[in-house]
């Protein structure tokens, strides 16, 4: 059995210079599934695909651009966190409490599973591998999509364009507090399941629901009990015949499913 | 060359299939390594024993042992004679008269096709049920070996197989509590609350709802936990919930949450 080891160990200086660090990383077998594993605390992703073998991870501009009180008048030399890029049996790992983005060229099928807490907005477009997406307090986009795309945000809001479904592959999106707003192929053969507690969904698809969305009413008054009709805010409806489940849930958001243009 | 090039030599040394050159390098060798001296010796003692192995022998009488049974058998099969062939006895049955012939030829062909009908029919059944335990066999291997899967993407798939198990099974069951305890994505332990809602019979579904509440972190598994368990109407869910909603690390949305399901069991 071949042991691929190859280890890569990229860090940024505390003291970089102001502008942008890149590092080009290879995976040891182009021939495998890749994977990139991202999770930074006080900084975020945007991961574009395209079509290149290696990743170029950049972690370029800092997020927050106002200079800290006590620095006027001087020059800036440097910011500091670190970000550490490791490789090893085909997944590219980039982890750190940096407190800047991080940008990112990857191979289109790559394996995405980021994290990010509190950076701002995670972003990938153009990706067509599984993309695994959590984000605590910022924002999740995902444009141009032709894998699966399974997002999670608490507070921040999910836009996702999907311009390709596989046949097989559910997805899921959920949030707490954030809006769910999702663009499909108008060609798309899917079954959603849409749930918001506090909020309202709407769609521009001809979508057929299925029974178990309707409300079910209980009629237990001739043995002495009460009529009750319970209302389950959980939605399910098939558009273009129905297929893999997209799973929509959120408390307080609101969930759009647009048509493609 | 090392000690051990020098013993793997040995053999061909003992039959005399080294060169001259090797076997003095060898010889020179031995007189000056006492370890592979004393190796030779007692690989050497090994080696004569095998040559003073005798060969087996057959026995004597086995030839004339084999022609004998040989023959016997040749006579055998000669001596009885062939009795009258299978389609002569059936022929002595069979009616003569073409009109009979036609009459039991239809007779057959009525009592053969309702016989194959029948068969036909039983053997559907059977078949029939022997395929959907198979599928049912199969979904639950794929379901389980998709919940083990490093990708996520694939862990959801298997949590929707689940939806459509058939029957509460139970390997399927514990798996997906598993799953909900220790899936490191909010999403798929989400679907895998939702698949429960099909096991809600079950007293061990209901069990490990409840037992998940307190390890959950993701607001949204909560609140989506204690829909499930005030769905069911389990009045062993009043505790943990009642932690839960007064639990001041976690999220005021989910302790409100709890507050109406704990309402809502009380009744």
């Amino acid at each position: 059995m071949r042991v691929i080891s190859a280890f890569i160990l990229v860090a940024w200086a505390a003291a970089a210079q102001d502008g942008a660090d890149r590092v080009t990383v290879p995976f040891s077998d182009p021939s495998r599934p890749q994977t990139i594993s991202g999770n930074l605390v006080n900084g975020c992703f945007t991961v574009e695909g395209g079509d290149v073998k290696e990743v170029t991870v950049e972690g370029g501009g800092e997020l927050r651009h106002r200079a800290p009180r006590g620095a006027e008048g001087l020059r800036r030399v440097g910011i500091g966190g670190n970000i550490t890029v490791e490789e090893s049996g085909n997944v590219i790992k980039i982890s750190g409490p940096a407190n800047r983005s991080v940008r990112v060229q990857a191979p289109r099928t790559v394996t995405l599973k980021l994290e990010c807490t509190n950076g701002g907005d995670l972003k990938i477009s153009n990706i067509a591998g599984d993309a695994e997406l959590n984000n605590v307090n910022g924002n999740i986009r995902a444009l141009g999509i032709t894998g699966s795309v399974l997002a999670h945000s608490l507070n921040g809001r999910i836009t996702v364009a999907l311009d390709q479904l596989s046949p097989d592959k559910p997805m899921s999106f959920s949030t707490l507090n954030g809006d769910i707003d999702v663009t499909l192929p108008a060609d798309a053969k899917a079954t959603l399941r849409m749930k918001s507690d506090n909020g309202e969904i709407y769609t521009d698809f001809e979508m057929k629901l299925q029974a178990n969305s309707t409300p079910a009413g209980e009629d237990k008054r001739s043995s002495g009990g009460k009529y009750k009709v319970k209302l389950d805010k959980a939605f399910v409806g098939a558009i273009n015949g129905g297929g893999p489940d997209i799973s929509f849930k959120t408390l307080n958001g609101n969930i759009f499913v647009r048509q493609k243009k | 060359m090392k000690c051990e090039d020098y013993r793997a030599r040995l053999p061909e040394y003992w039959e005399g299939a080294l060169v001259d050159e090797e076997r003095a390098d060898l010889e020179m060798h031995l007189a000056a390594c006492a370890a592979c001296r004393g190796e030779a010796r007692s690989l050497g003692e090994i080696w004569r024993g095998l040559g003073n192995i005798p060969e087996a022998q057959p026995p004597s009488d086995l030839r004339r042992r084999f022609y004998e049974r040989l023959e016997s058998y040749q006579q055998g099969a000669l001596e009885t004679p062939p009795g009258p062939s299978w389609a002569a006895r059936l022929r002595s049955w069979l009616p003569t008269h073409p009109a009979w012939q036609i009459g039991l030829a239809a007779a057959m062909l009525v009592v053969g096709f309702f016989a194959g009908y029948q068969m036909d029919n039983r053997r559907d059944a059977a078949q029939v049920s022997q395929l959907r335990a198979e599928v049912n066999n199969m979904r639950q291997l794929v379901t389980l070996s998709l919940l083990q899967q490093q990708n996520a993407s694939e862990r959801l798939r298997g949590v929707t197989y689940a939806y459509r198990m058939a029957e509460s099974d139970t390997e399927v069951l514990s798996a997906l509590l598993e799953t909900i305890n220790h899936d490191p994505n909010v999403n798929v332990r989400l679907a895998a609350v939702d698949a429960l809602h099909g096991f809600s019979g079950s007293p061990v579904a209901r069990r490990g709802l409840i037992q998940s509440l307190s390890r959950q972190e993701s607001p949204l598994v909560q609140v989506s936990l204690i829909d499930t368990l005030a769905e069911m109407k389990d009045e062993q869910a009043v505790p943990a919930l009642r932690t839960l909603a007064g639990d001041q690390a976690a999220n005021p949305q989910v302790r409100q949450r709890a507050e109406w399901a704990l309402g809502r069991l009380s009744h």
